[in-house]
């Protein structure tokens, strides 16, 4: 019973030094601080991020998609010259080819051209960030490389065409 | 009034968790937002676009040891040059090699498909000759370096126009790629052309791998 009761008296002693402890209200009070500066901080770099893309998102005119694709074979060439995507067709190791998307817009626009997938890592643009007349048809090359070390297999992609305003 | 140690910390709790939901969503958010500037855009026009895919398409494959393998001229067996010619359909293929040690072109044939579902007209065009081939001069006083090629059809009724090149012809230099076939049929049996190659390396070759390229252009009819 005695013990118990000692035991007691510890505890509280230590709760009663926590409470008024000064080091340790120094401490929680940096860490409040330093939490509503990371939340305001945050809260802040998203709302610039979120004008930054209103911006952008305002300045698109138009964006279109074409899907791309090529299959790499160690031997032989197959020309594929379907319109409906930029086809390559079959390509060997260390080969290689080139094929164009025609563009055409009814006001000036600065085209910008961006490539995702598994093909973008083989494939190149002759230009980009370019300005395009109105009504004036222009002609972007695509550059395929296979290298020596591909792996045989169909590779695709995804090429955007995005139309902003200069 | 005076906040005690046990409210702050239940304040900074609450602040703590606060902040990791915020930062979450934020960071949630702007992930939505980086995919989207990266992949696809959801925008209503507001000009009218249009992008096209040409009807032609180039491809380029290159011919180097990986097709002959290595080897030369067997001089001891009396040769001052080395012949390899392969051409025909792909099974079986014609395969000429005189006067050679080692050269094995079994890889050499080219089948040059039409992988598309339209009609093609196919040009060939190649980034070297005899001399920037194998190293030689035609037509000199040692021997007749030489490199052709020839087409033919793989599978009977390919070329659906008019078949060029049927006999020996000399490779095609940029800038005057060479009609090969006006008509190039797509159907699933009878889509495919071999060009054969025909190699003379004479004793004045230098040493060394040798590659050459060609471009071959389909262009839909």
């Amino acid at each position: 019973m005695k013990k118990s009761n000692k035991k007691s008296k510890t505890i509280n002693k230590k709760n009663v030094s926590w409470e008024n402890n000064k080091n340790v209200r120094i401490i929680l009070v940096v860490i409040l601080i330093l939490s509503i500066g990371i939340l305001f901080g945050t809260i802040g770099y998203t709302m610039y991020k979120w004008s930054e893309h209103s911006k952008f998102q305002s300045g698109i005119i138009a964006v279109r998609y074409v899907d791309t694709s090529v299959q790499i074979v160690p031997y032989g060439v197959g020309i594929n010259g379907d319109t409906d995507s930029l086809k390559f067709g079959k390509v060997p190791f260390g080969g290689g080819g080139e094929r164009a998307l025609y563009l055409n817009i009814t006001q000036e626009a600065v085209v910008n051209i961006t490539i995702t997938g598994d093909m973008a890592k083989f494939m190149s643009v002759n230009k980009n960030e370019f300005i395009i007349q109105p009504n004036k048809r222009d002609e972007v090359v695509f550059y395929l490389d296979v290298p020596e070390g591909a792996v045989t297999g169909n590779y695709t992609g995804l090429i955007r065409v995005l139309f902003l305003k200069p | 009034m005076e906040i005690s140690n046990k409210a702050l910390a239940w304040l900074v709790v609450a602040a703590i968790v606060v902040s990791i939901f915020g930062t979450t969503i934020s960071l949630w958010n702007l992930n939505n937002k980086e995919n989207l500037l990266a992949g696809n855009l959801l925008t209503n026009d507001t000009g009218l676009a249009q992008v096209t895919v040409s009807q032609s398409v180039v491809l380029r494959f290159a011919i180097n040891a990986t097709n002959f393998g290595t080897g030369s001229i067997n001089s001891s067996g009396g040769y001052s040059s080395c012949n390899l010619a392969i051409s025909g359909q792909t099974s079986p293929a014609t395969i000429v090699k005189t006067g050679c040690n080692n050269f094995n072109p079994t890889t050499a044939i080219l089948v040059l498909e039409n992988a598309g579902t339209s009609f093609l007209n196919v040009t060939l065009n190649v980034s070297g000759n005899a001399t920037n081939f194998t190293g030689n001069l035609p037509g000199d006083a040692i021997g007749l370096a030489a490199f052709q090629f020839n087409v033919s059809n793989n599978e009977t009724g390919s070329c659906v126009g008019t078949l060029n090149n049927q006999t020996w012809s000399t490779v095609p230099g940029v800038p005057t790629p060479q009609n090969i076939c006006t008509n190039l049929s797509w159907t699933g049996t009878t889509n495919s052309l071999v060009i054969g190659l025909n190699v003379t390396i004479t004793n004045n070759a230098s040493q060394g791998a040798k590659s050459v390229t060609f471009f071959a252009q389909g262009t839909n009819i």
